[in-house]
């Protein structure tokens, strides 16, 4: 090849040795302990466990705004709260759960359980996935602290313009509520693109597609709808915030704007985000429910391709939610047609978990408990959406208490026990102990009881034509029993969430009184590839990238098959599982930035609200976060590259397939 | 990896041998970009023609013939500008389900509010 | 953002053999970042496409609004859209995608000078780009189409408002990479890099391709 040059370039291209010192004030960041490890983290699994702790956190006080409602709503002619407050808290509430807990909760998962289960170090964009987490818990601060800031929103989560028009709905609530939006947009945003590169680019030998374990599936399939579902969203809360903030006409009425423009955009965007918040728990119960039948996922295939189709289905029924407002006739029956369909591949799941457990040795852990719990309840939801496809019914059942009865059923009684069964099944995975079973059953026991106390009544009060989101009722509606009812079942979910909380201390001290005996690598006897490294995961995950032969690899190392097809030990989870001793590994280096771009954008949000020269500082945060972002390299050169030599060979395993962990690369400079 | 060193010819030579990636071209040529740079203005031309009625005059087809015309200069700037001709199918199949995701949902949204009815067109 | 993860796995297929688009070996034989541009670019169809449908429905729905029922929009020639200035200013973001083609073309070829003569064209392409929607908009605006006028002037400006911010973004990026090359670091081997904020920069391209059709042009 010919290669002229016509000018010398000043200085050496590409990597030079030039220390580069990112804007002074805040220095590569050196700990590996205390608060500063955290915040500067760049580890999935430290990112994991923070998307984790804040959601729950938000689950708590999404939890005590329910509580608040049940207590209005306990007794007719309820004066607990007022009405304005009334709105602002069924609004928080639902913005708080969907938002705020299952996403990030679900997000928490994929985080710690993805390069997991695919067998990588990392995911493809170890900042930009603290990016996410924090940009993601400043923006769910922000919308919180509008309770402080002259009322939270209060126009539905679904937001309906113009009624969320400064006409209907003055206060700085629904400014919250859209910025808000925004804000954990470009979190959710960032997450997804950095998730489905993880997932493409990252696997290790032999992981194929279809291979991956229906966690990856699914949660691979959830990214995808957050990528093309959330720049709907984000253009719907930008109108509503340019209406709002700058005076625009999208939504005013009086100039001739539709109304249905809103609830069209909202419900493109809202009806894949159905999906995004259930997916990822049809996958955790899918890791589960094989690991406690002893049985391979029954119909793997159909498994994947059923969440694909939800996937892709999720785009063709969004205005089901919209049969009430005058769509007309035509796009009413073409909607309830595609509602029907896309039950078909749920009921794929429902069947192929059951036939998972059929005939398998079953043991009835916590997580597995809580998975069939979800089926149990998910049916349940499932059939009563199933009635909203009919659409005479859903026009008697339209913004009655049976449509919460419904979302509630698969929301809570779908995807919140998976996530629970989650939690319980990957604990020992991320902190090294068991959470009490005894304790655990109890937690259980009472949530499951409790939440169909809560929102069995629910279906009845909604027939009989108690409205949603009403702040009281009169004695002679004869709605008081059910609602006594839905109140001591919310107390009683109320009371299993503390169990839950009360277990972690009591099984977090005996782990510690007893000298904090190794929970080991494989607790459960497990299947996929995270259960192959030690308990807490190193932070460099594998000592070597194992090779991946089969799906359930990890299981087909320790067993075989005898002639009649069952399973045997062929080893010692001992001699499969590796020992996390691994040194050198190169890992990517910490750093400040991404938390200050995160600070950043809830400055220029309430710049935008209250004055706008704020949006002045905040705009100069995120530039100082974007431009030390981008001169700061990576990977610090003053992190020792002097250990590759020794990078261990696999010696162990008797698989000749392993690789070396890093990439055979000479020291830089 | 050594420091590719691109100041002196003989370092050029160095790093095009060591970086195997360094000077390998698989997309169109420039004189292939210059040919569909200019394709694309003509297209151009002709779609701004059509705002001038007394060049052709286009009747019924005006519609139909401005959305092929848009589409054929999409098609050029992705296929050849943005390589995807040349690159690997996965991005392929990225892109056009983010294109097709955004053309079916929002057609559906503009046909349930009834843009595209013939009525709504007034003469 | 140019950032990779060392640590990951070379896998046993050996060497990259596709044309060395990527410095590390990745399943799909692509690098992590033009993976993630592509990625962020079909996200943003849905973004301009809900925008664009906004201006759809609310120029439909101007016409059942008392005093626009015989309005063609387009048609209200000087008063609304200029339409031979539009074309030019068209025009010129069109032939921006060539000179950055050309500049990342040139950059394989290690000419590195041509690299930023083509770069720094593609910039000011942009820029004369982004001045004629400014005179655009302070045209409307003086000919009383302000933002808050009608539906029809919220959904235009937003929609071209939009699209004009995704131009200077990517101008802003054009200057990074010309201030990179300019220091010498932009090296053949990281073309990648340059081809990246090109798909880019050719993506708005595209953008303002169906804009100018179905918002300028068609009646």
């Amino acid at each position: 090849m010919a290669l002229v040059e016509r000018e010398p370039l000043a200085l050496p291209s590409g990597r030079d040795g030039v220390a580069v010192e990112p804007l002074g004030v805040l220095a590569r960041p050196k700990t590996k302990a205390g608060w500063r490890s955290w915040v500067t983290t760049v580890d999935h699994k430290k990112i994991g466990i923070m998307y984790g702790v804040a959601a729950f956190v938000f689950f708590l006080i999404g939890g005590i705004e329910a509580l608040i409602i049940r207590l209005q709503l306990a007794s007719p002619n309820g004066k607990v709260v007022s009405a304005a407050l009334y709105n602002q808290l069924f609004t928080t509430h639902a913005v708080t759960m969907v938002f705020l807990v299952i996403m990030p909760m679900a997000a928490a998962f994929a985080n710690y359980l993805l390069p997991l289960q695919i067998g990588a170090r990392d995911v493809a964009f170890p900042r930009l996935n603290a990016l996410s987490l924090w940009v993601w818990l400043f923006g769910g601060l922000f919308i919180t602290s509008s309770f402080f800031l002259g009322g939270a929103p209060d126009g539905g989560w679904f937001a309906y313009a113009p009624n969320t028009g400064v006409a209907f709905s003055p206060s700085h609530g629904m400014d919250f509520y859209a910025l808000g939006i925004i804000i954990t947009g470009i979190g959710s945003l960032v997450s997804s693109i950095n998730l489905i590169v993880t997932v493409l680019n990252l696997r290790a030998p032999g992981m194929t597609l279809f291979r991956m374990p229906v966690f990856t599936w699914m949660a691979l399939v959830t990214q995808f709808l957050l990528l093309f579902a959330l720049p709907v969203i984000t253009v719907a809360v930008f109108l509503l915030t340019f209406d709002r903030l700058f005076g625009a006409n999208f939504f005013n009425v009086a100039q001739g704007a539709d109304p249905l423009l809103w609830q069209h955009l909202f419900w493109i965007f809202g009806h894949p985000e159905v999906y995004i918040l259930i997916l990822p728990s049809f996958g955790i119960v899918s890791e589960v429910i094989p690991v406690f039948s002893r049985k391979p996922i029954y119909g793997y295939p159909f498994m994947v391709f059923s969440g694909i189709a939800i996937g892709f289905m999720g785009w063709g029924v969004w205005a089901h939610h919209m049969f009430a407002s005058g769509i007309g006739p035509i796009s009413v029956a073409a909607f309830s047609l595609s509602t029907m369909f896309i039950a078909v591949p749920t009921g794929v799941k429902i069947l192929n978990w059951m036939a998972t457990m059929w005939g398998g040795k079953l043991r009835f852990t916590t997580a597995m408990l809580f998975a069939m719990g979800l089926v149990a309840m998910f049916t349940i939801g499932g059939l009563s959406g199933v009635s909203h496809s009919v659409s005479p019914a859903d026009t008697q059942q339209t913004d009655t208490y049976y449509i919460v009865a419904h979302f509630h059923y698969v929301l809570f009684g779908g995807a919140l026990l998976g996530l629970y069964s989650g939690m319980y099944f990957w604990f020992p995975k991320a902190f090294g102990f068991m959470l009490n079973e005894r304790l655990g059953k109890w937690h259980f026991w009472i949530t499951l009881i409790g939440f169909n106390l809560t929102f069995g009544p629910m279906h009845i009060l909604g027939l009989n034509g108690m409205s949603r989101r009403i702040v009281t009722y009169q004695p002679s509606d004869g709605f008081t029993f059910w609602n006594r009812v839905a109140s001591i079942g919310a107390a009683t979910i109320a009371i299993g969430t503390l169990i839950f909380m009360y277990n972690i201390l009591h099984s977090y001290r005996s782990w510690k009184a007893a000298n904090r005996p190794n929970v080991g690598a494989d607790p459960w006897d497990g299947r996929s590839l995270e259960w192959m490294i030690p308990s807490p995961a190193p932070e460099h995950n594998f000592d070597q990238i194992p090779t991946v032969h089969a799906q359930d690899d990890f299981w087909h190392r320790k067993y075989g098959e005898d002639e009649k097809g069952r399973a045997v030990r062929i080893k010692a989870t001992e001699d499969v599982t590796q020992k996390g001793d691994a040194k050198g590994v190169h890992l990517p280096s910490p750093s400040y930035f991404p938390l200050v771009i995160a600070v950043g954008l809830p400055i220029i949000a309430y710049g935008l609200i209250f004055n706008r020269f704020i949006c002045i500082p905040g705009a100069l945060v995120v530039l100082w976060g974007v431009y030390g972002w981008v001169f700061e390299p990576p990977d610090d050169p003053d992190v020792a590259h002097d250990h590759h030599a020794e990078e261990p060979h696999d010696q162990h395993g008797g698989d000749g397939g392993l690789v070396p962990a890093v990439p055979e690369e000479a020291p830089v400079g | 990896m050594s420091i590719p060193d691109v100041g002196t010819p003989a370092s050029a030579e160095h790093s095009a041998a060591a970086g195997h990636r360094t000077v390998e071209h698989h997309g169109p040529t420039d004189k292939q970009y210059v040919i569909v740079a200019l394709v694309l203005g003509l297209i151009t031309c002709v779609e701004v023609s059509t705002y001038f009625h007394s060049v052709i005059n286009w009747g019924r087809l005006l519609m139909p013939a401005l959305l092929i015309m848009g589409g054929i200069k999409f098609y050029l700037i992705a296929a050849y500008f943005m390589h995807l001709k040349y690159d690997r199918r996965i991005l392929r199949r990225v892109f056009t389900t983010g294109i097709i995701l955004a053309i079916g949902v929002y057609m559906i949204m503009l046909t349930a509010f009834k843009v595209f009815k013939p009525h709504a067109i007034p003469h | 953002m140019a950032e990779v993860l060392t640590a990951d796995a070379p896998a046993a297929a050996g060497h990259d053999d596709h044309g060395g688009h990527d410095p590390h070996h990745t399943n799909t034989g692509i690098s992590n970042e033009k993976l993630a541009m592509w990625l962020f670019l079909g996200s943003e169809c849905l973004l301009f496409g809900g925008l664009i449908s906004t201006y759809l429905l609310y120029r439909y729905k101007l016409r059942s609004f008392p005093g626009f029922e015989n309005v063609q929009i387009n048609r209200l020639g000087a008063h609304i859209y200029d339409i031979p200035f539009t074309s030019v200013s068209s025009f010129v973001l069109l032939m921006s995608s060539l000179t950055m083609v050309l500049a990342h073309s040139a950059l394989t070829r290690n000419d590195h000078q041509r690299t930023r003569i083509w770069l720094m064209t593609t910039a000011l392409l942009g820029a004369t780009f982004i001045s004629g929607q400014v005179y655009e908009f302070t045209a409307f605006y003086r000919e009383g189409l302000g933002y808050t006028t009608n539906i029809f002037s919220s959904a235009f400006f937003t929609l071209t408002g939009f699209h004009g911010v995704h131009v200077t973004v990517g101008i802003i990026m054009l200057l990074s990479m010309f201030v990179q090359s300019a220091r010498g670091r932009l090296a053949a081997e990281n073309a990648e890099r340059l081809e990246i904020v090109g798909l880019y920069w050719h993506f708005v391209d595209v953008v303002w391709v169906v804009i100018f059709a179905v918002v300028y042009l068609i009646p």
